[in-house]
């Protein structure tokens, strides 16, 4: 298991929405594709329920690739 | 079981109140939950509970489960506490939303307005939208709702009037008090669980004609002959004083009084019962709003607030008066529940009323004589 997915699963039991938004975007660049826009998807939804400024921003980036 | 309303709405010295059923039968009890709760304006809250924007509070009322709400903009809203995708109940203890409400199963997400904002792999792995999924008419359900004196008023069904037309007479009777009300906080607020139906907490609050016997604290200060009859038929009944004296400290210290009220109230008072559910009094110093929660037949949570005319006001002096009111409400909690257990005595038919003194119960119980066979065929009466 890589370092970012510890990093997820820790983030995951500690429920903070902010800092599982970040991680996933720091997944959803170091993939691309198709698993690419499923952690964008991610960090979209987190970044709403944590009201952080970006995700006006990953909704863009998922539009620009015709996922919203 | 016989179930004759008609013997209730008599004049009143002819009247019988309402029969057992009305406090024992569980199919009566879901007669009234539609007649005289989820179609008129039920109390649920206060605005006070979710003081900050984002501030939510799942409430469950009449087994239906409801979100409080204040959104970012202020504005305090009710909704359905579901999921639009599999009712999922989407938030299951208070707390603050900072952004969005994300359903903990699928995390389908809300606005605090109640507008769905994302619907993450709708479509397929990474693919939010779905051409079957139309985002628009997928909103949380919001239940009609409106404040008045810091109560959060919600008509369930959808069909009352709106509130201020409903209650126009109340709001204007009480136009004196139309001035920002301060909740007095964590030791102004308390709850009592009482073994009682929540009728029964109505119709010991709307009438003086016990204060006497159950109060007798009172009588050095509020004598029976100095209350009158309140009674406004369909829309409220409850008690007014004459002699209101407000609580001192031995410093000499008062409540500052809210502001520009007519001399007539400097030695009145009046308490309310606002049909269905909601008991409110009114004094020059200080409010209060008891919101009664029918937890089951015979089972109501009275849910008691106590406001004051400024944001803050001696401490001590707050919490001798909330112990006050507080001691005054449990005296009436043996005589609620011993009405209650009086109603499962099959011989008693449903009581006759003071034609003097019971008026404000009287009405009460018409108004919900008066609902209830509006609903019921003809024949069954």
């Amino acid at each position: 298991m890589s370092d970012l997915d510890h990093r997820l699963l820790s983030a995951h039991a500690g429920a903070d929405p902010a800092v599982l938004a970040g991680l996933y975007q720091e997944a959803a660049h170091a993939t691309g594709g198709d698993a690419g826009a499923f952690y964008l998807t991610h960090a979209f939804v987190f970044a709403l329920e944590a009201g952080l400024p970006d995700a006006a921003l990953i909704e863009a980036d998922l539009r620009a690739l015709g996922r919203v | 079981m016989s179930d004759d309303l008609s013997a209730v709405i008599r004049p009143i010295a002819q009247a019988q109140g309402l029969p057992n059923a009305h406090y024992t039968d569980p199919d009566t009890f879901a007669e009234e939950r539609e007649a005289l709760l989820f179609s008129q304006w039920a109390g649920l809250a206060t605005a006070s509970d979710v003081p900050e924007p984002g501030d939510a509070k799942p409430i469950e009322f009449l087994g239906t489960p409801l979100l409080l709400i204040r959104d970012r903009e202020g504005q305090v809203r009710v909704f359905h506490n579901i999921c639009r995708h599999r009712g999922m109940i989407l938030v299951s203890e208070p707390r603050k939303i900072e952004g969005a409400i994300r359903c903990p199963y699928h995390s389908w997400c809300y606005s605090t307005q109640g507008k769905l904002v994302a619907t993450p792999h709708v479509g397929g792995p990474g693919m939010n939208t779905h051409d079957g999924i139309d985002r628009t008419t997928l909103g949380l359900i919001e239940v009609p709702s409106h404040i008045w004196r810091d109560v959060v008023f919600i008509n369930m069904d959808g069909t009352a009037a709106p509130f201020a037309e409903v209650h126009a007479d109340l709001i204007a009777r009480w136009s004196d008090f139309d001035t920002d009300l301060h909740h007095g906080g964590g030791d102004s607020t308390f709850t009592l669980e009482v073994k009682t139906n929540w009728k029964l907490a109505v119709e010991n609050y709307c009438e003086s004609y016990h204060l006497p016997w159950v109060h007798p604290g009172l009588n050095s200060y509020s004598r029976l002959e100095d209350h009158y009859n309140i009674e406004a038929p369909g829309l409220y009944s409850g008690q007014g004083s004459i002699l209101y004296r407000q609580i001192r400290a031995e410093d000499g210290t008062v409540f500052p009084d809210f502001p520009g009220l007519p001399e007539k109230w400097q030695t009145a008072a009046e308490y309310v019962a606002v049909y269905p559910n909601v008991l409110l009094g009114v004094q020059k110093d200080h409010a209060f709003a008891i919101i009664l929660e029918p937890r089951g037949i015979e089972e109501t949570a009275e849910h008691i607030h106590l406001y004051y005319a400024t944001p803050h006001v001696d401490e001590d002096l707050r919490r001798a008066n909330a112990a006050l009111w507080k001691t005054v409400f449990e005296e009436d909690i043996f005589v609620v529940e011993g009405m209650q257990k009086g109603r499962h005595a099959p011989g008693f038919d449903g009581g006759r009323f003071s034609p003097a003194m019971d008026g404000p119960t009287h009405c009460f119980h018409a108004w919900a004589a008066d609902r209830l066979r509006a609903r019921r065929p003809m024949a069954a009466e």
